[in-house]
């Protein structure tokens, strides 16, 4: 996660690490010119004295996501490297080839099933695209889109930086907190992060929300209230961030940013509809789907 | 497992009767301080200049300048992996990086004594040959494109470009070509491209 120097979120992405001095950074997808721009600001700026430099890869790389609990079957026939959850762990990244093609292979996942992510140099992504899909063919294969994707990643509570964060969201208020590194001497964003205010209880927090009638899909960008009936004007806890209905869990989830939301487990907590009335919804956790995450680490 | 190693499929310049799509070409980002500059001259087969925004070319292959601490190495597609090999060897111990950018961008050329006129149908800069001579290579613009404007002959430049732009500068040069009057100096520009 990248926070700027007032401490709230603005992107995330995966680094992984080639060789002791060489990194491979990926961003949010429409974010890569802003958090280039950003790091060569201070690169200039702050750290002159690094002898860093960083270079545009996103039109080199063409990427695929192959997603999925036969991921790994589909792949094993093509690539040589080995796929064992020992040898390529989750965010495990090796070197090497598919069908004879310089490879990096991220073993990574925004769907929260067994994944990987193919990245080929762009003039081979056609081909390579199709020696997948054909191998895919035996164990089911689907292309998958953005709607799709946007789904799978919900069931998992994993944000989109702008959807899910609008700029006065910190990492904690996300549940991001496992990547913060507090040892660090220091980062962008520290000295923010640390005020009091930034860590008050009452901060918005990301949490899920189910709706008491599972068919009922929330509206994005929909109030979240305390009680059901209020008196105008009345003061929002939050608001739902993203909402969908959730084929795997036969019901619809939601995310929704409310205050001292992590502290509010288990409460009900009330959506204004747009058609007149309230839905009931229940506050839980934004991991709705394989919570311990034995498919990711399969 | 089919071997998909010949499998490219580079993007097209389509600009007009006179495209030759030459072969993919190995590129290369070279960052790093005046050590490396001196350390990779050998290593790359050709003269890495010094001097801001000019190029130096040695059989097939080239060195741009873009920034102090910054070239764009330009070879045969078949010697990018020698090439590659070579400079790490040299420059194992100093600090520097070099980043393959092969399929990230793709090159065009433009040839024709109207050439210039057309650039700058697009480009802001002053590309009279007394203040873009031969050799001159410089990050600019091309409309709403960044590309990498190389004068190669005084009446050819070099054009490289991100992948996806490939297509908008691709229609904006023929866009120009067909809206540059003629001026009575002959053919109109020719577009020659590399991927």
């Amino acid at each position: 996660v990248l926070l700027r120097d007032d401490g709230f979120v603005y992107d995330d992405g995966v680094v992984a690490r080639l060789a002791p001095d060489r990194f491979h950074v990926t961003t949010t997808t429409g974010g890569a010119a802003r958090v280039l721009a950003m790091m060569e600001d201070y690169l200039q700026t702050e750290w002159s004295e690094l002898a860093v430099w960083l270079t545009s890869t996103t039109e080199q790389w063409a990427v695929i996501a192959v997603q999925g609990p036969r991921a790994r079957q589909v792949l094993a026939g093509l690539v040589d490297i080995d796929l064992s959850a020992a040898s390529l762990p989750h965010m495990g990244v090796a070197a090497g080839h598919i069908c004879g093609v310089p490879m990096r292979l991220f073993r990574v996942s925004f769907t929260g099933e067994l994944g990987f992510e193919v990245n080929v140099p762009a003039d081979f992504g056609a081909a390579v695209w199709e020696a997948v899909w054909a191998a895919g063919q035996a164990h089911s294969i689907t292309a998958y889109g953005t709607e799709s994707m946007h789904v799978l990643r919900a069931e998992k509570g994993y944000i989109i930086v702008g959807q899910d964060t609008d700029g006065t969201v910190t990492a904690d208020d996300a549940g991001l907190s496992w990547a913060i590194g507090r040892n660090k001497t220091d980062f962008v964003g520290k000295r923010s992060v640390q005020r009091p205010a930034m860590q008050s209880a009452d901060r918005r927090q990301l949490v899920g929300l189910l709706t008491a009638d599972p068919e009922r899909v929330l509206e994005e960008g929909s109030q979240v209230l305390a009680q059901a009936y209020a008196t105008l004007p009345v003061r929002p806890l939050g608001h739902v961030t993203s909402s969908y209905y959730s084929a795997a869990l036969g019901r619809s989830i939601a995310m929704a940013l409310v205050a001292g939301g992590r502290g509010r487990m288990g409460q009900t907590l009330y959506v204004p509809l747009e058609t007149g009335g309230v839905a009931p919804v229940q506050v839980a956790s934004p991991v709705f789907y394989d919570p311990k995450g034995a498919r990711l680490n399969a | 497992m089919p071997d998909l190693s010949a499998a490219r499929s580079p993007p097209r310049f389509e600009a007009g009767p006179t495209l030759a799509p030459l072969p993919p070409a190995s590129r290369y980002i070279l960052r790093g301080g005046p050590a490396v500059r001196a350390a990779a001259e050998q290593a790359a087969g050709v003269g890495i200049p010094a001097e801001a925004c000019r190029a130096v070319t040695r059989e097939g292959r080239a060195a741009l300048w873009l920034g102090p601490d910054e070239w764009l190495l330009i070879a045969p597609a078949a010697q990018g992996a020698s090439l590659a090999g070579q400079l790490a060897t040299a420059l194992a111990g100093l600090p520097h990086s070099l980043v393959d950018v092969g399929h990230r961008q793709s090159g065009c050329e433009l040839r024709g004594p109207l050439a210039a006129t057309l650039l700058s149908a697009g480009c802001p800069l002053d590309l009279d040959e007394r203040a873009f001579p031969v050799g001159m290579c410089t990050r600019t613009v091309l409309a709403k494109a960044e590309v990498v404007l190389w004068r190669t002959a005084t009446e050819t430049f070099r054009i490289e470009v991100a992948r996806s732009f490939v297509a908008y500068v691709s229609e904006f040069l023929a866009e120009a070509g067909r809206t540059t009057p003629d001026q009575g100096l002959g053919s109109r520009p020719q577009l020659e491209t590399f991927s």
